[in-house]
């Protein structure tokens, strides 16, 4: 009895000396855990939502085995090609560890890179990519707000995944995001650039090649800071924007004003789906309201093509939408509710706040969110804007090395990449979406903010650089330029060509403190580089180089950007036609000899015509292009384009509107007469005049040589003639 | 027979009373229908089979552990508490009480599996968007699939859903055969041929071990059998698709490439000739940059067999953008999945019903199990065992696998500390215990294959019921036995 007593008394004693030892070391290992984030504090679990919190709770230790599992049988159906339960997998596995950032990461980049390119149809292959964005956007970033590293991966998939050219999708990708976001945001207005521009088509087709017309210095402007001229389009597209931005962003701010309520009460009473009911009995904004009503709100061609005919059988509620954005008297109130619409859906569907993409454009330019490298660019910024929120004074120290230099350089190659492609030439073709037409041309309006941001990249590393971008980005920041200055030129912007090639040639000296030798040279010989030029001795490169330019002078006169077009074509008639008649002046071989220029620019215009036709938006786009052509060309075309045209024009059902979409030139008739009685004779390369041709260039070259020599007054080399 | 069936209903009550049993059932209950809302990969095929492999896979689980519990906790508890000396002094047989015991948890198991089928077949109607009985005469009762209204918000939406609707119908919900290029079992039997005329011919290597010379024959063999080299193309015939040819609509050719070589990035490009071009209809597809090592799947109209039956299939090794750019690797196609053709035979509710005898013969395999290890263990020590058995036989083939990778690092079997003693027993047990892997329906209702009654394809409920009938027959007799000579109450004095 005593022995047990003892043992009793033993046993409670050590019970006491190790649940004392226990409690005495559980807090420093508790909060060593927690600080290590390899466990759920009680903050973190309150703050989750019930599908996280429950299966962190209840699944205690045994989280661990669960991911492991998880992992293992998403790795296991990746290789056997069975998707269906990648995305869920992906899902649970980072909700059962939720704060770990690597592991959204990497499932993220599992679902955008490695699956969707084991797949094998277009739909397939985009649902999987934003899959992958989805899971960063709308799930990663919500309970990791403050993770860099999520940024930065989610700004990866919209500029490498979608906006390079690096998977065979991509275009299908871009289309797919282009038509998300105007349905969402609708078509942003023209970006036209210089409105007040003639087009000059008919006068270039007619003029004869005349190099010295192609430069003239504007010398008052290069004294200007042309980097704060702010260009009328961007300033009507970035107001445009904000009146999404500064719309009501809630729905109890929405219907604070009584007169809007009273709308959004007609339109509710109609059955305009502007909320959709949640589980809890209230309401939210119907996130799919711009899906629904897309054919009111953000029509096509096509749906443009049906409500001409008076067949679009609009339902009552789309009818009820109509009408109030087409009554004078409610307009304003409606595009004010649509607006906010906008705004929200932005916010809850895509997780983008309207009032940050704003202040992005206000500060670089009329970014067009329908281009996914714009979306690289935002959350690229907001993770940054997140950074600073957070006051981490030592950034790289928390977030590795190196981090801040990284970030701004993904910055200054966001800017660069809205340089390059940002300028949308979009027609949607809803029944396929990935064979809708889009063509991502330069936009040169970001120049300005790209050559600021490097300058102030580069100085903030290195302090001594001067008025250059520092010993890090020189190189990045002068190649970048270089292309600026020969699409200026190539679009006819030749002051702002000017404007950064004097820069170039004042600040990037060479080591020795001389002038570069590269920027000693004419703007034309700039522009006109060997690497370029020694190409186009072959006919079949010319012909090609110049169709390409015309085809893309015929997508900026659809988009009614007129300096683009006279630009592109006096390049292409003057510069290169031009260059490739002065190269083989000598040799007058019938088989180098190109056909006239006139004659090339009708063909490509009749090629464009007679694309077989995808509908009624591609005949909306012909349109335009008709309407916009010379009478000289649409003379010359007509007949070989009419029969294709109308036969789209039967296809879609408006044949009657034949006359009013493709209006048949004046003069035809007589046209006709002449025409078919003598055929129209061929304009010859051997037409022109090479020698006046050769006088004219040599006197351009004299010209704009003596105009430097007296700017910069210092002797530069002797001038030569062009290489042959 | 009355008096197993007695037993068989006094089990079936007590089973139904067990909390466990009942916590089980319960979780069951919950899980299930909330599978049925899991997003999956967000499309209508992807959530129809996700909510097939986890519903099929979950109850399989449950119903295992239940049926485990109940087997073992029936005669071991009832022993414990003394319950069954009041039926063991009744004119009863000791066998036949164990064979009651083992009806009655198989009938509970029936009961549950067929609320479990009907639970898929209620979402599987809901999948296909609740379509309306129909009766044709030549086809019978089937689903009125074309009527069935189409929603959506917009055209394209309409159109994805219908698009998504019929991917599920013709490839999910629905019963395909699969004709492999080259089976797994050829290829044993192919390799242990060679293996054999070595051994007879004695062109056997000294120095090396059977297993390498094994793997040596086999490397060889997938290379004669399915090798196709760069720049060139193979033809591979597939015979006996007159079915498909006769039934028309879609088949599927299922394949995985596996280069010779390491790929950049791991990818390849080449292209597919489906058909004969002399006798049928034929159709190319080129397949640029398609991941090496994962599986793909091409669509393909029923009409590209010729009318006797023959699809030939050829793999061309170039590169159809440019084949100058074609990669210089060898491509292999070899074994399960390397390439395969699958054409519909019949619907999915009788696949399921299928699938779910498969299931209930694991379940009287796992009954029997669990009564033979309480007929003289207790419940504690016989649930271990019976779960032990449970996990193994889910996983026969991964852990022969692995074991035999363990075999052929000599170093490894010394390292690891697995001795030439414990290893062949380990291997033993694993063919003792049925390998459930093999008649596992998930995998076949996912991929919309058939659950066969036939011996020659797998999962086979034949096979199951042959195979797993006899382990469970013998498993049963040997409880019988140690029951009927167990002493249960010993005489106290």
């Amino acid at each position: 009895m005593r022995n047990q007593r003892f043992t009793q008394v033993v046993a409670i004693l050590l019970a006491v000396v190790c649940i004392g030892s226990a409690s005495y070391f559980l807090r420093p290992i508790d909060a060593k855990r927690e600080a290590m984030g390899l466990s759920a504090s009680r903050r973190d679990v309150e703050s989750m939502p019930p599908e996280i919190a429950l299966p962190t709770i209840a699944l205690a230790g045994f989280r661990g085995l669960a991911v492991d599992y998880f992992w293992l049988r998403a790795e296991q159906l990746k290789q056997e090609g069975r998707y269906y339960e990648a995305n869920q997998l992906a899902s649970w596995i980072c909700k059962l560890q939720p704060r770990f950032p690597k592991v959204w990461a990497f499932q993220a980049w599992n679902l955008a890179w490695n699956i969707s390119v084991g797949t094998r149809t277009p739909q397939e292959r985009w649902n999987w990519v934003y899959n992958g964005v989805k899971l960063l956007r709308d799930e990663g970033l919500v309970y990791n707000p403050k993770a860099l590293s999520l940024y930065r991966e989610l700004a990866w998939i919209f500029f490498f995944k979608m906006g390079d050219y690096m998977d065979d999708q991509h275009w299908n990708y871009k289309r797919r995001w282009a038509w998300d976001m105007q349905r969402v945001m609708g078509e942003p207005p023209p970006d036209i650039q210089a409105e007040s521009s003639k087009l000059e088509l008919a006068a270039i087709l007619e003029s004869w090649p005349q190099t010295d017309k192609t430069f003239s210095f504007e010398t008052n402007k290069t004294k200007q800071d042309l980097a704060d001229i702010a260009d009328p389009s961007t300033v009507r597209v970035v107001e445009w924007f904000r009146q999404i931005a500064q719309a009501p962003a809630t729905w109890n701010e929405l219907v604070a004003d009584t007169d809007m309520a009273a709308l959004v009460n007609r339109c509710l009473k109609a059955g305009v789906e502007l909320q959709t009911g949640s589980l809890t009995g209230s309401a939210d904004v119907n996130g799919n309201f711009f899906d629904k009503y897309q054919r009111v709100l953000t029509p096509t061609y096509k749906q443009q093509f049906v409500r001409l005919r008076n067949q679009a059988n609009y339902t009552p509620d789309e009818q009820m939408l109509l009408d109030i954005l087409s009554d004078p008297a409610t307009k304003p109130l409606a595009e004010r509710l649509i607006n906010s619409m906008r705004c929200q859906v932005l916010r809850i569907k895509y997780k983008l706040d309207a009032t940050w993409m704003l202040s992005l454009m206000e500060r670089f330019g009329p970014i067009d969110w329908r281009v996914p490298d714009a979306h690289g660019m935002y959350w690229t910024s907001f993770g940054i804007k997140q950074m600073d929120d957070l006051n981490v004074k030592n950034v790289n120290e928390f977030f590795g090395p190196n981090t801040t230099l990284n970030t701004d350089r993904i910055m200054v190659f966001a800017l660069q990449r809205l340089t390059t492609y940002s300028r949308l030439f979009f027609v949607p073709n809803l029944e396929q979406i990935d064979l809708s037409l889009l063509n991502l041309l330069p936009d040169l309006r970001f120049v300005a903010a790209t050559h600021k941001a490097y300058l102030e990249v580069g100085q903030k590393y290195d302090p001594e650089a001067g008025n250059i971008a520092g010993s890090d980005l020189r190189d990045g920041h002068q190649n970048y330029l270089r292309d600026a200055i020969r699409l200026f030129y190539l679009y006819g912007q030749y002051g702002q060509a000017n404007y950064y090639y004097e820069y170039l040639r004042v600040n990037y000296k060479l080591v020795t403190g001389e002038t570069n030798p590269d920027y000693m040279l004419t703007m034309r010989e700039f522009v006109m580089h060997e690497e370029f030029t020694d190409r186009l001795s072959d006919p079949r490169i010319v012909t090609d180089a110049i169709t390409g330019l015309i085809n893309q002078s015929l997508r900026f006169l659809v988009m009614g950007d007129t300096d683009k077009v006279n630009g592109l074509l006096r390049f292409a008639k003057e510069d290169i036609y031009g260059s490739y008649v002065l190269r083989w002046k000598d040799n007058p071989a019938d088989r180098m000899k190109l056909p006239s220029f006139e004659t090339i620019f009708n063909d490509a215009a009749a090629s464009n015509l007679n694309t077989p036709g995808i509908g009624e938006d591609m005949l909306g786009t012909k349109s335009r292009m008709w309407k916009a052509l010379p009478l000289t060309t649409q003379l010359a075309v007509y007949d070989g384009v009419a029969p294709t045209l109308k036969e789209q024009c039967e296809a879609v059902g408006v044949t009657d509107n034949m006359d009013q979409i493709f209006p048949p030139p004046p003069g035809m008739e007589e046209y006709r007469k002449t025409h078919m009685q003598a055929k129209p004779k061929e304009q010859k390369p051997s037409d022109y005049s090479v020698d006046e041709m050769t006088r004219k260039a040599q006197e351009g070259r004299d010209e704009r040589h003596r105009d430097r020599i007296q700017r910069e007054g210092q002797a530069t080399p002797s001038p030569q003639l062009p290489a042959r | 027979m009355r008096r197993i069936w007695a037993v068989a209903r006094v089990t079936l009550r007590e089973a139904l009373r067990q909390k466990t049993a009942l916590a089980l059932l319960v979780l069951l209950a919950i899980l299930l229908p909330s599978l049925g809302f899991v997003r999956g990969d967000e499309t209508l095929p992807g959530r129809a089979q996700m909510f097939l492999d986890w519903s099929l896979r979950i109850s399989r689980l449950v119903l295992g552990l239940m049926t485990i519990f109940i087997a073992c906790g029936s005669i071991a508890w009832e022993l414990k508490y003394k319950q069954a000396y009041i039926t063991l002094v009744k004119p009863i047989p000791r066998w036949q009480f164990v064979l009651g015991k083992w009806l009655g948890i198989g009938l509970l198991n029936l009961a549950l599996l067929i609320v479990v089928g009907l639970i898929i077949e209620g979402f599987a109607w809901q999948f296909r968007g609740r379509p309306d009985l129909g009766y044709d005469k030549q086809s019978g009762i089937h689903w009125k699939l074309d009527k069935i209204p189409i929603t959506g918000l917009t055209q394209q939406q309409r159109d994805v859903e219908q698009r998504e609707r019929e991917i599920l119908n013709r490839e999910v919900l629905v019963a395909r055969q699969s004709l492999p290029l080259v089976s797994t079992e050829r290829l044993a039997a192919e390799v242990e041929s060679e293996f054999q005329r070595k051994i007879a011919a004695g062109e056997m290597p000294p120095d090396f071990t059977a297993q390498r010379i094994r793997d040596e024959i086999r490397a060889k063999k997938i290379y004669e059998l399915g090798s196709v080299p760069a720049n060139k193309s193979r033809d591979f015939l597939f015979t006996d698709l007159s079915t498909a040819r006769r039934e028309g609509g879609f088949i599927q050719i299922r394949y995985m490439i596996i280069p010779d070589n390491a790929t950049p990035n791991d990818v390849m490009s080449y292209w597919w000739r489906l058909g004969d071009k002399t006798k049928v209809l034929h159709e190319d597809v080129p397949a640029i940059n398609e991941p090496v090592r994962t599986v793909h799947t091409i669509r393909v109209r029923a009409d590209v067999i010729s009318d006797d039956g023959q699809l030939k299939i050829t793999f061309v090794n170039v590169n159809p953008l440019d084949p100058k750019q074609t990669y210089p690797s060898d491509v292999l196609f070899a074994g399960d999945g390397s390439l395969e053709v699958l054409y519909p035979v019949g619907g999915f509710e009788a696949n399921l019903m299928r699938a779910m005898l498969l299931l209930l013969v694991q379940m009287l395999f796992l009954a029997a199990i669990g009564l033979f290890a309480s007929s003289f263990l207790t419940f504690p020590t016989a649930c271990l065992m019976c779960l032990v058995v449970f996990a193994a036989s889910s996983g026969v083939s991964y852990l022969l696998e692995a074991l035999s990778w363990t075999y052929r690092d000599e170093t490894a079997v010394v390292s690891h500390g697995i001795s030439r003693v414990t290893g062949p027993l380990v291997s033993i047990f694993l063919h003792i215990v049925p390998d459930f892997s093999a008649y596992s329906p998930a995998d076949a209702l996912v991929d919309g294959k058939m659950v066969a009654w036939s011996l020659n394809i797998t999962p086979s409920v034949g096979l199951a019921l042959l195979d797993v009938g006899i382990r469970m027959t013998l498993v049963l007799l040997v409880g019988c036995w140690i029951f009927t000579r167990r002493e249960v109450a010993e005489v106290v004095v």
